[in-house]
């Protein structure tokens, strides 16, 4: 007899979605739940289970130092995408209209950032962008006789903004690129034809076309700048100051794993990590209804 | 046509990214050809190693001649960061290799061997991965680490107490042990562990910028008595340093340095205004609310904001890029530094032995007020023996061995750590070295930090609060209240606060 038509169909469709699935629950789903758990525990340097309730979220919510580490997290998101994304854009735009050896040459030096290894990546940066004489652009300042300038003292936000977007972007340019690249050539030379300027251009075909793939990236990369602090640790580690770059996860590695006599404090930091999940849930949700997104996997909206 | 011209883009592409590549290595390579520090040469010469290792394998094969003989493996883990650092493993390899030369004179068919590493990877890394293998019960037999882990290392279980051995083997050696030491190792009325060194924690002044002061030798000279004697206070550092600010002999922000991360050296400004860490009655850490009010208002009173002597921007700054050259290069008027830190500046940061003496001299912490005690702190090493080693009383013979003079000062020398035992005091190794003669005196001076499980999360909000006054985020009100804040949130009631 054998089982019906539809019945096979959908046991196929089963085995067929199994290893996505298990992989899902391996690798994201028990980590998330583990965390949760964590976090309702004193678990410590011994690396004993003690359950606390939520005795670590109430010691969070009543820490001094909250405020400080929200706003950080506000302004370090923020700020990195809206540089990420525009600078990706600009990339994108600059790149698909030089020549095209040219245009490849940038998107590919752009990329430099990305394949250096971060730590000698944020040497470079902080050799850069040093406070004292010796830092590269305050040797120049001095040699051409200005006053040298605290760089990551006093613009320590734009710095980190820097530090990030410049691997950030490389990503967001070279979707953005092969995007521009993907619309038909026809729009624009009939755009031409009609006397449209380059902003216009801009502005009325290729942004509308290009819409989708700036609200996936921004999507993206507002969750994986929730959980992204290497680059902070490596260069300012939290200061300079008092908590003034020390974003939420963060404070969760220093807690965890990285201060002088403080640290292993596993529990409380996953408390830390675990509304950092709640937060990147909830944005996925409001970006999934803002953005439609639905559409977007819905069909292709470029050819 | 089009793949013609898409090979043509590659081309381009690849010649263009190939020229890139071979600018910034020629730009590269002259860089760092001009800028490149002189090499230093090795700690251990490599013939020395491979002598010792012929010498071991020697002696294996002497004793497999008779009956089966005994191996005896024990493991050992150092720290230093500091590479000078390195007789903290190598005497103990030496101790056991004179342990198998006991053996083979009275003919015991054994080899002791010491197996393990020295590291120089951070304090916490090392400590992370030290407490893991503790709590696993795959812990190294005898390990060192600063003597303030003791109470976390004894809570847990993790360590033998030596009460025992100690008494056992007196005579051999431990009769000769500075006797302050072993307070620093007693946690709930036993001893834990085995000093390995100590050091003080001196203020260093550059002599040069002094005298560019206007300042006389003689002036000079005197200040290390001047401290001594209570006369000097650390609001007359303050003032000299502002001094050398206004009149331009340093920068703005040059005048007085500190380390510029969380360590032992922030409760010292505390300890010299007279303040108490630690109530032995209650077994208590304490915060005296109206010390710590004039510690905040001294280092207000040195911030950028004020006297323009101590750098906002210390606290951003790496040790060994940006610290360490800048003291070396004599750009900084006073340094609360270590005296390993001499040691380290000669061996790797290039100054010689005679400049030192001509820029640098150095002084106790000076009082906080007119006629008070002047202090340093020490944080001695120590050797412990964990609750897993197969041998311990062979490990605690090698600790014994290792507790030499002579090794002892082979150790203190190259690393500029203070003597341990009183014989080293006249081991002419160690008295040939001027600078630990010199700084010898200090020792008796100086206080410990508070055995506490939680003394670490105290330390590390001292230099929090600290780090936000000299950055302009606290007045020495708000430094307060958010010290004060922070404390209670995270020490609960493991903290007396006396308002």
């Amino acid at each position: 007899m054998g089982l019906s038509r539809e019945a096979s169909k959908k046991i196929l469709m089963l085995a067929m979605l199994l290893p996505a699935v298990a992989v899902i629950i391996l690798f994201l789903a028990v980590p998330a739940a583990l965390t949760l758990l964590i976090s309702l525990t004193e678990l410590d340097y011994r690396f004993q289970w003690i359950w606390c309730g939520l005795e670590n979220y109430a010691r969070l919510f009543s820490s001094p130092v909250l405020q400080l580490i929200v706003k950080a997290t506000a302004i370090y998101v923020a700020g990195t995408l809206a540089f990420n994304t525009l600078m990706g854009l600009a990339i994108a735009l600059i790149s698909t209209h030089v020549h095209d050896a040219l245009g490849t040459f940038v998107r590919a030096v752009w990329l430099l950032p990305r394949v250096l290894p971060s730590v000698i990546w944020a040497l470079l940066m902080m050799w850069i962008f040093s406070p004292l004489e010796h830092g590269f652009l305050n040797s120049l300042i001095v040699r051409a006789g200005g006053s040298p300038v605290p760089w990551t003292f006093l613009y320590y936000w734009p710095f980190l903004f820097i530090v990030n977007g410049f691997i950030g972007s490389s990503l967001s340019g070279i979707i953005f690129s092969s995007a521009i690249k993907s619309i038909p050539q026809d729009y624009i030379i009939a755009a031409k034809l009609d006397g449209a300027s380059g902003f216009t251009i801009v502005r009325r075909i290729i942004l509308p076309m290009i819409k989708w793939h700036i609200a996936f990236f921004v999507a993206y990369n507002t969750l994986s700048l929730l959980a992204s602090f290497e680059y902070i640790m490596l260069t300012l580690n939290g200061g300079p100051g008092f908590y003034s770059t020390e974003v939420m996860i963060l404070h969760a590695y220093h807690l965890a794993f990285g201060q002088y006599m403080v640290a292993m404090d596993f529990g409380y930091a996953a408390t830390i990590v675990t509304i950092l999940l709640v937060v990147g849930l909830a944005l996925s949700v409001i970006y999934w209804r803002v953005f439609r997104l639905r559409r977007l996997m819905i069909e292709p909206k470029l050819e | 046509m089009f793949r013609k011209r898409r090979g043509h883009i590659d081309k381009m592409v690849a010649l263009l990214l190939a020229a890139l590549f071979i600018v910034g290595l020629v730009a590269g390579y002259l860089v760092s050809s001009v800028t490149a520090p002189p090499t230093t040469g090795e700690v251990v010469p490599k013939s020395e190693y491979d002598k010792l290792l012929r010498e071991l394998e020697d002696l294996r094969r002497q004793i497999g001649a008779g009956a089966a003989p005994v191996e005896i493996v024990i493991t050992a883990w150092t720290q230093g960061p500091e590479r000078e650092s390195i007789y903290r493993q190598a005497n103990l390899e030496e101790a056991a290799r004179r342990l198998t030369q006991m053996f083979k004179a009275v003919g015991v068919p054994a080899t002791v061997r010491v197996e393990g590493e020295f590291s120089t990877a951070s304090w916490t890394d090392y400590r992370k991965k030290l407490y893991l293998a503790l709590e696993g019960g795959t812990g190294p037999c005898i390990f060192l680490t600063a003597h303030i882990d003791t109470a976390t290392l004894a809570d847990n279980g993790w360590i033998i107490p030596l009460d025992d051995y100690i008494k056992k083997y007196w005579n051999w050696t431990y009769y000769d042990v500075i006797s302050g030491l072993w307070n620093s190792v007693t946690y709930k009325g036993r001893i834990w562990a085995i000093p390995q060194d100590t050091e003080a924690r001196p203020v260093y002044y550059n002599k040069l910028l002094l005298k560019k002061l206007g300042w006389t030798d003689e002036m000079i000279n005197d200040l290390p008595n001047k401290v001594l004697r209570g006369e000097f206070t650390l609001y007359d550092m303050l003032r000299v340093a502002k001094e050398a600010v206004d009149k331009g002999v340093v920068e703005p922000g040059y005048g007085i340095w500190h380390r510029p991360n969380a360590g032992p050296d922030w409760p010292i400004v505390y300890l010299a205004f007279g303040g108490e860490l630690y109530d032995p009655g209650t077994g208590k850490l304490v915060a005296d609310m109206k010390v710590w009010r004039k510690y905040f208002e001294w280092f207000y009173e040195a911030s950028m904001a004020r006297s323009k002597v101590i750098s906002d921007k210390l606290t951003a700054l790496d040790w060994n890029r940006d610290i360490h050259p800048t003291i070396v290069a004599g750009k900084v008027l006073f340094w609360m530094g270590g005296t390993w830190h001499k040691g380290q500046w000669v061996s790797s940061f290039g100054l010689s032995e005679e400049k030192f003496w001509e820029m640098f001299g150095f002084m106790l912490y000076p009082p906080g007020e007119k006629g008070g005690r002047p202090v340093t702190l020490s944080q001695p090493m120590a050797y412990f023996i964990s609750k897993t080693c197969k041998y311990p009383e062979v490990a605690f013979l090698i600790l014994t061995l290792a507790t030499d003079s002579y090794l002892n000062s082979l150790h203190a020398v190259q690393s500029a750590h203070l003597a341990i035992l009183y014989s080293q005091l006249s081991d002419p190794t160690y008295t040939k070295d001027k600078f630990l003669a010199a700084t010898g005196y200090m020792v008796e001076y100086a206080k410990y930090q508070p055995l506490h499980p939680k003394w670490g999360e105290y330390q590390t909000t001292i230099f929090e609060v600290v780090k936000g006054i000299e950055t302009g985020a606290f007045t020495p009100d708000t430094a307060l209240a958010t010290f004060r804040d922070l404390l209670r949130s995270r020490l609960g009631d493991a903290v007396i606060i006396r308002e």
